[in-house]
């Protein structure tokens, strides 16, 4: 992890040169060799009358390597957390989906990486990141109340947004067993279709 | 005591609460037209005690029920006394002789101090929060108001008030002592918002920190007591501030030679009028235009900036004397 | 020596809170010495609802995440989804959306400045500067038919165009703003009382700020460089070189506490004034809609398949969507992080060793917006049986008509 002196220097960083998108693509290849499953440089072009493209780097990684990579993306700039999803399909895996800035203070110039990787439903268990980012706390805590994800090394398992007395092995943005679905039957009906239905079971 | 007294000291309380209340109102419309509002009707408070005495009152789970309960009435009870120490205008004070400077003194405190044990003896975390910032905030404006009242006593051999209000101060000092008296009513205009508990100096019933602390679990016809004995204090104080420093009759302005019942009238107005412009210059404008200290702050501002001032005017009193 | 702690609950109710959500301190005198924070107090399952909604739908429903932002989750949206389908909006309307944007802005500062003023007891100052306020309100009713949630952007472009008189208003309005900005410089910056409340007061190091994952302009006054306007530059801002306000532009050092934070919200209302006027000078003539047809726009969504990560520059900081089209006509999985969401980190560290009387200070300082701490309430008979929404539908009319009964006798 770098000394907070350097840290700070790195964000303000005005004399180091930068990496472009392709150099980037490059270290990660290097650091993680085959764990790189694919990768892409998207290229979005922002602007009127003055044009100016946006990278963004989008690379499916395998997930024994996903602490490295985050290492990596630690070394190369001290990255800015965008955030931490998952996507449940319904099968056997969840995607999960993971996204930083770097360079962010350069006008036109932040980079952002997403990494995406399989997590078998069988070990939802991640090494946490919050030891490099104290910041990314909230984000772990709402991954695991939400998806089931356990975090190696997470200090506080509270419950973040969900209250304290929710039931065990529900989780709401899994699309299985252990969803929601039950719970929220009357969300796109009207009190009037409620009714019509009838006296409710207790 | 004689039947003249006993006809004061109940028609002074109730004139007391009167133009307590009223300068109140007075107060909170002032102010809202200063900030852009259109504020409340003048006979808002009136309403609000009316109201608070409809209402339930509740005494938490955990206070000490008896402490809890007396304290409103002895918070009131010595607003009530105050007040009958106070001569308005060329009206005599109903208990004159009875007590003098230090009573009032201690009457004052005695008032904070209810409220700080009230607040503790709620038994909630805001109020006890809120009753330990009231007493190191009393303790750090008890040094200035005390050497006030001692300039007085120096300058007049007496602590009555009535000998301080049958002679105007400024007419029997020397140009140095004079300073020393101007400084001296610098200091106590700036202890009345804290005396009153009024923005700077509302620390102790910070809302959006410790939810009006002390005040936080009074409810109904307690809640009701202590708003009441805080209207008043605020015309007492007043009240006390025109008799020390702006003791100025009517007549004596004016140059007219009035008798009668028409004397007693137009004074009393003149004596109103007065309280009236000290109590917008000190409370109002000041509310309106400061936010709220942090308590070390205040403090500071009390033990260094009000003290340096209420000793030099002292000092200099005691030259000119 | 005897034990002084005490335990103070600041929430879910509490005069200092606009919004729900629970701090637990434990003070000592007047120093906190331990603190939690707990959220979740207004979860609303949206980004759930999202994903069973059409993207269109959602869209208006990402506005309802807050209501002070509520051009900013719209704007991160259609950024968003306008990646992930390969379209971009009018040369109009992508000079439309940032003078909405920016208006917002204006108003959503001028709130916060107004609170900050309250909450260190200076109501006066909130009087003052909420009533400047409602001229942006004015403007913003005038512009989209709403002062909060306009519901003016739409993915491909605007819903409304800007006529001649608007913009006569909107230049009027920028000449009120430039005095109004003048004059509470005087009054906050170098009022005494305002810097003695705030010089010092949640103060929040560079280190610190980059590794709590702060962003907007409690980065900023951290002295982090760091907007997305600026980083990551989309529509009318690619063409104007927004740059991040930073103390250190302003006063040569950045400290990072509450009053450096009054400062930049002040500086960048000037820069939004700017950002505007830059705007409707050069506004693009042309249509402010790519697919005007919705069921096209619907069809071609569905058509779609891909992801997109969409970022705006909320008033408080970064607003970032992550929106992946798989087959149905809204977003499969839709992942929304408000600024709050990492602003709130900062609580904890910054409450640690600070006074009772800095609470609200600290607290208000991040101009929190609990838009995406949602709440989820379980009603349980005492034996932990869950309750049915039948159950305690019916429950309610019986005590709503026993009310009635009573009333009546």
């Amino acid at each position: 992890m770098a000394e907070a002196g350097e840290v700070g220097k790195r964000a303000g960083g005005e004399e180091r040169m930068n990496m472009n998108a392709e150099q980037i693509l490059e270290k990660l290849k290097e650091s993680l060799g085959n764990a790189l499953l694919t990768y892409e440089i998207k290229e979005y072009t922002m602007g009127v009358r003055r044009k100016r493209t946006l990278y963004e780097i989008w690379a499916e990684i395998d997930k024994s390597a996903f602490r490295k990579a985050v290492e990596t993306i630690f070394n190369i700039d001290y990255p800015h957390l965008h955030f931490i999803t998952g996507e449940d399909t319904g099968g056997d895996v969840i995607k999960m989906i993971y996204s930083f800035g770097i360079y962010h203070g350069h006008p036109g110039g932040e980079i952002s990486i997403t990494l995406k990787f399989d997590l078998p439903k069988s070990e939802l268990v991640l090494p946490t990141i919050t030891d490099l980012m104290i910041g990314a706390e909230t984000n772990e805590r709402e991954i695991r109340e939400m998806l089931g994800v356990e975090f190696e090394g997470l200090k506080n398992k509270r419950h973040l947004f969900l209250p304290d007395d929710w039931p065990e092995g529900k989780y709401p943005w899994r699309r299985d067993e252990h969803g929601v679905d039950d719970m929220v039957k009357y969300m796109h009906k009207s009190v009037k279709e409620i009714r019509k239905k009838g006296e409710g079971n207790a | 005591m004689t039947p003249e007294t006993i006809f004061y000291a109940v028609a002074f309380p109730i004139l007391g609460i009167f133009l307590g209340l009223t300068y109140k109102g007075i107060d909170r419309r002032i102010s809202a037209r200063m900030t852009s509002r259109i504020g409340p009707p003048i006979r808002q408070p009136f309403w609000d005690v009316g109201k608070l005495l409809l209402k339930e009152t509740v005494v938490p789970e955990n206070a000490v029920k008896w402490l809890f309960n007396a304290m409103p009435i002895l918070a009131f009870a010595s607003s009530m006394t105050l007040l009958l120490y106070i001569p308005f205008g060329v009206l005599r004070a109903p208990l004159e002789g009875y007590g003098d400077l230090i009573v009032i003194l201690y009457l004052l405190t005695l008032q904070s101090l209810a409220m700080a044990v009230g607040g503790f003896a709620s038994g909630s975390p805001f109020s006890s929060v809120g009753a330990q910032r009231e007493m190191v905030l009393m303790m750090s404006y008890e040094m200035p108001l005390a050497t006030v009242i001692v300039g007085f006593a120096l300058l007049y051999k007496s602590f009555s008030l009535t000998t301080i209000a049958s002679t105007p101060v400024w007419t029997m000092v020397s140009p140095v002592a004079g300073i020393g008296v101007l400084l001296l009513f610098v200091a106590l205009l700036v202890v009345t918002p804290a005396e009153l508990a009024k923005l700077p100096f509302d620390i102790a019933e910070a809302e959006t920190e410790i939810a009006e602390g002390m005040l936080a679990e009074y409810s109904g016809r307690n809640l009701a007591l202590f708003y009441l004995s805080d209207a008043v204090r605020g015309f007492a104080m007043a009240a006390l501030e025109v008799v020390l420093f702006i003791p100025f009759t009517f007549s004596y302005v004016f140059g007219v030679s009035l008798s009668g019942t028409t004397l007693y009238i137009v004074e009393g107005l003149w004596f109103l009028f007065k309280v009236l412009i000290i109590y917008i210059a000190a409370v109002t404008v000041v509310r309106t235009s400061f936010g709220r200290f942090r308590i070390e702050q205040a403090s500071r501002i009390f033990w260094v900036h009000v003290n340096l001032i209420a000793l030099l005017g002292l000092a200099l009193v005691w030259l000119g004397v | 020596m005897p034990k002084t702690a005490y335990y103070i609950p600041v929430g879910p109710i509490h005069p200092a809170l606009k919004e729900p959500i629970r701090v637990e301190a434990e003070i000592e005198g007047e120093k906190v010495v331990k603190v939690d924070v707990k959220r979740g107090f207004a979860h609303r399952g949206i980004e759930y609802m999202g994903m069973k909604r059409n993207a269109i739908q959602t869209l208006y429903l990402s506005e309802r995440i807050c209501g002070i932002c509520s051009i900013s989750h719209p704007y991160a949206f259609v950024v968003a989804a306008e990646k992930a389908l390969g379209i971009e909006a009018p040369p109009r309307a992508q000079y439309i959306r940032p003078i909405i944007a920016e208006l917002e802005r204006i108003h959503s500062h001028l709130l916060w400045l107004g609170v900050i003023a309250h909450e260190m007891g200076f109501d006066s100052l909130l009087f003052w500067i909420w009533k400047g306020r409602e001229k942006v309100l004015d403007i913003l009713e005038l512009l989209t038919g709403n002062r909060i949630n306009y519901s003016v952007f739409m993915i491909g472009g605007v819903r409304r165009d800007l006529k001649e008189s608007h913009i006569k208003a909107l230049k009027d309005m920028i000449t009120y703003y430039w005095e109004f900005t003048e004059k509470m410089k005087e009054i906050m910056l170098s009022d005494p009382v305002y810097k003695a409340r705030t010089r010092g007061v949640a103060q929040l190091s560079k280190e610190l700020a980059l590794k709590l994952n702060v962003v907007g302009p409690t980065a900023r006054a951290a002295g982090l460089r760091m907007d997305i306007r600026q980083d990551m530059p989309y529509d009318a801002y690619a063409d104007i070189d927004v740059r991040a306000v930073v103390p250190q532009d302003i006063v040569g050092e950045a400290r990072g506490d509450a009053y450096d934070i009054t400062m930049v919200r002040i500086y960048e209302i000037e820069q939004s004034l700017d950002i505007i006027e830059y705007c409707v000078d050069n506004l693009p003539e042309g249509k402010i809609l790519a697919i005007p047809n919705y069921v096209a726009l619907l069809a071609k969504i569905r058509r779609t398949k891909g992801e997109a990560i969409g970022a705006h520059e909320a008033p408080r900081g970064e607003v970032v969507h992550y929106l992946k089209f798989d087959g149905r006509d809204g977003p499969s999985v839709w992942k929304v992080i408000a600024p709050s969401y990492n602003n709130i980190n900062s609580w904890a560290p910054l409450l640690l060793g600070a006074e009772v009387a800095d609470i609200p200070i600290v607290v208000a300082y991040i101009d929190p917006c609990m838009c995406c701490n949602d709440r989820v309430a379980l009603l349980k008979t005492p034996e932990g049986k869950v309750l049915g929404y039948e159950y305690i539908h019916k429950k309610a009319v019986e005590k709503t008509k026993r009310i009635e009964r009573e009333v009546k006798k």
